[in-house]
């Protein structure tokens, strides 16, 4: 093996210092680069972090109002009956026998469909405070029980009154 | 280097002389450098090829068992090299190993030197000339040739410096003869420069150029820098300095690199732990946006279900009575789906108005008709208005 002479010692030498001056260069360049493309990442990911913070609505008062609400919603539910539950003949078997309990006459009454609600009109008379007892039996129903439209006549001053009512009873809607 | 001595063995011992005219000092004076004795010392100079630098010794050493008399083991040298023209020669100092080290016990490792030391560094300005050195010593005289401004060679003489003084002609007799421009330069102390001077102005010698130097002023100027003799050999640093220069730079390079690469890494994984907290924040931005449209469905449910309680009759009655009293009797009464209307016997309906308006379930109560019953404050009279009991 031949051995190297002193100019080519000094020429293989200067290659290698060169070799490695530039690989030296290419790396700070490739990290210095690398590092400013990271801190801008950096900064957008701050940024987008912060905007994240500022817009993001308060979890535990969501929940605590989303509790509030389906207690409140089954509650309202639980005053309204299915189809399956009632029907308006049922019904007015029970208005009926609710207001011959309380000593009402009833004069006549009848079945009045309305868009999407059936009533059942009831003509009584009798006394107005069994009349006052019916309707607080209806007040105190389990159910949602509505009289959207009442007509009472007075003017007797024996205690007695004529009335004309339109009852019915709350009904799930399964759209809701 | 101000405090230079120089050293004679006299009666078997060395002793220490100032060059200040040449006075004796005993062992105990502090002194920078001491020049030993010419005649202790052979100088040889020969011509060397080109050998590695740390090859040279063992060459010169090798060739000095041809030069010079006494055993090898007991022999001592320093050498320097001096490079004329193309051609490499080695000046050789020469010395009895024994006699060295009674030099480095009285010299106390302080640095030694022999006048070629002094005259070499003196003799610059001939570089390019021929020159003839000779140094005047109190018990001996040296005289060096000089080539070019190397050595060629150095003879010494036991001729005392006061015998050249008295008779000059003995020193001539050992001067090379120079037909060309040759220059001579004396070296003497600094008192008998005026003296030399004189002896020589009176010699043939006077046709001749030449310099007188002072020795002690030379000694001024002689510096720790100057190449010494036979100077303790410094342990060779195991890589040159230049390449530990290299190194150096090329460790701090690398260094650096390597913490710019931590700094890209530690960099890297803020990013990435950035990049980790805003895909969990906008996982629980989607999942409490959901909750909030799950919320809003459920509030509008429930305002459905809310209007769809129905109006309480019997309360809305309560309340009427409750606002009318005992002492106002109602005869007709209608209610249709919120709205109610009632025809009543009392007394002062305005006030009844007022009570209507001031309740909080009541609203847009209107008093439609006032009839006033002749001869009584019996009024009859109609209200109309909504009420909102559920």
């Amino acid at each position: 093996m031949s051995t190297l002479s002193k100019r080519e010692k000094v020429l293989l030498y200067i290659c290698v210092l060169i070799a490695i001056i530039s690989s030296m260069g290419v790396f700070y360049y490739l990290m210095l680069e690398k590092v400013l493309v990271l801190n801008s990442d950096i900064d957008l990911l701050t940024k987008q972090i912060q905007q994240m913070h500022s817009h993001m609505p308060d979890e535990v008062n969501l929940q605590v109002k989303r509790e509030l609400l389906l207690e409140g919603i089954k509650e309202l539910e639980g005053g309204l009956y299915t189809d399956a539950e009632m029907n308006p003949y049922k019904f007015g078997i029970w208005i009926k026998d609710l207001l011959l309990e309380n000593g009402l006459n009833i004069t006549k009454y009848q079945t009045i469909e309305n868009k999407n609600s059936i009533f059942l009109e009831f003509f009584i008379s009798g006394d107005a405070l069994d009349f006052i007892e019916f309707l607080e039996s209806v007040s105190l129903a389990e159910k949602y029980w509505s009289i959207p439209f009442m007509v009472i006549n007075a003017d007797k001053s024996n205690g007695q009154i004529e009335a004309v009512f339109r009852i019915t009873y709350g009904i799930m809607n399964e759209n809701i | 280097m101000n405090r230079c001595v120089f050293t004679e063995k006299i009666d078997g011992t060395y002793q220490l002389y100032l060059f200040d005219d040449d006075e004796m000092v005993d062992n105990t004076y502090r002194f920078d450098a001491l020049m030993m004795s010419r005649p202790d010392f052979d100088i040889k100079v020969i011509k060397i090829p080109n050998v590695q630098h740390g090859d040279e010794h063992d060459l010169l050493r090798y060739r000095i068992r041809s030069l010079y008399p006494g055993t090898p083991e007991e022999t001592v040298f320093d050498h320097q090299i001096v490079n004329m023209r193309k051609e490499r020669h080695a000046i050789l100092f020469i010395t009895k190993k024994h006699i060295l080290e009674e030099y480095r016990e009285i010299g106390n490792k302080k640095p030694l030197f022999l006048p070629y030391t002094i005259v070499n560094s003196s003799i610059k300005k001939y570089a390019d000339k021929n020159c003839v050195a000779v140094f005047l010593h109190k018990y001996w005289t040296e005289i060096l040739e000089f080539q070019q401004g190397i050595l060629d060679s150095s003879i010494v003489l036991n001729i005392e410096k006061d015998i050249i003084f008295k008779d000059f002609v003995k020193l001539q007799e050992f001067l090379p003869e120079r037909k060309d421009d040759s220059s001579f330069v004396f070296f003497c102390s600094k008192s008998n420069v005026s003296g030399l001077l004189e002896v020589i102005g009176k010699s043939v010698m006077s046709n001749n150029t030449y310099e007188i130097v002072s020795i002690e002023e030379q000694l001024d100027s002689l510096k720790i820098k100057n190449r010494f003799l036979f100077a303790e050999k410094r342990k060779r640093r195991l890589i040159p300095q230049k390449t530990r220069i290299l190194l150096l730079v090329f460790l701090v390079l690398v260094l650096s690199g390597l913490g710019l690469f931590k700094y890209v890494s530690y960099k890297e994984q803020y990013k990435s732990l950035l990049a980790e907290q805003l895909s969990s924040l906008e996982k629980q931005y989607y999942r409490i946006a959901s909750i909030k449209e799950e919320t809003e469905d459920l509030e509008s449910t429930f305002k459905i279900l809310e209007e769809q309680q129905p109006i309480d009759v019997y309360l809305v009655l309560s309340r009427i009575f409750e606002v009318i009293g005992d002492r106002t009797l109602v005869t007709y009464f209608t209610f249709d789906n919120g709205s109610f209307q009632f025809e009543a016997v009392g007394s002062d309906a305005l006030v009844l108005i007022q009570k209507f308006n001031s309740h909080p379930d009541f609203s847009d109560i209107k008093i439609l008709q006032i009839v006033l019953d002749k001869g009584s404050d019996i009024e009859r009279f109609r209200i109309t208005g909504n009420v909102n009991v559920k």
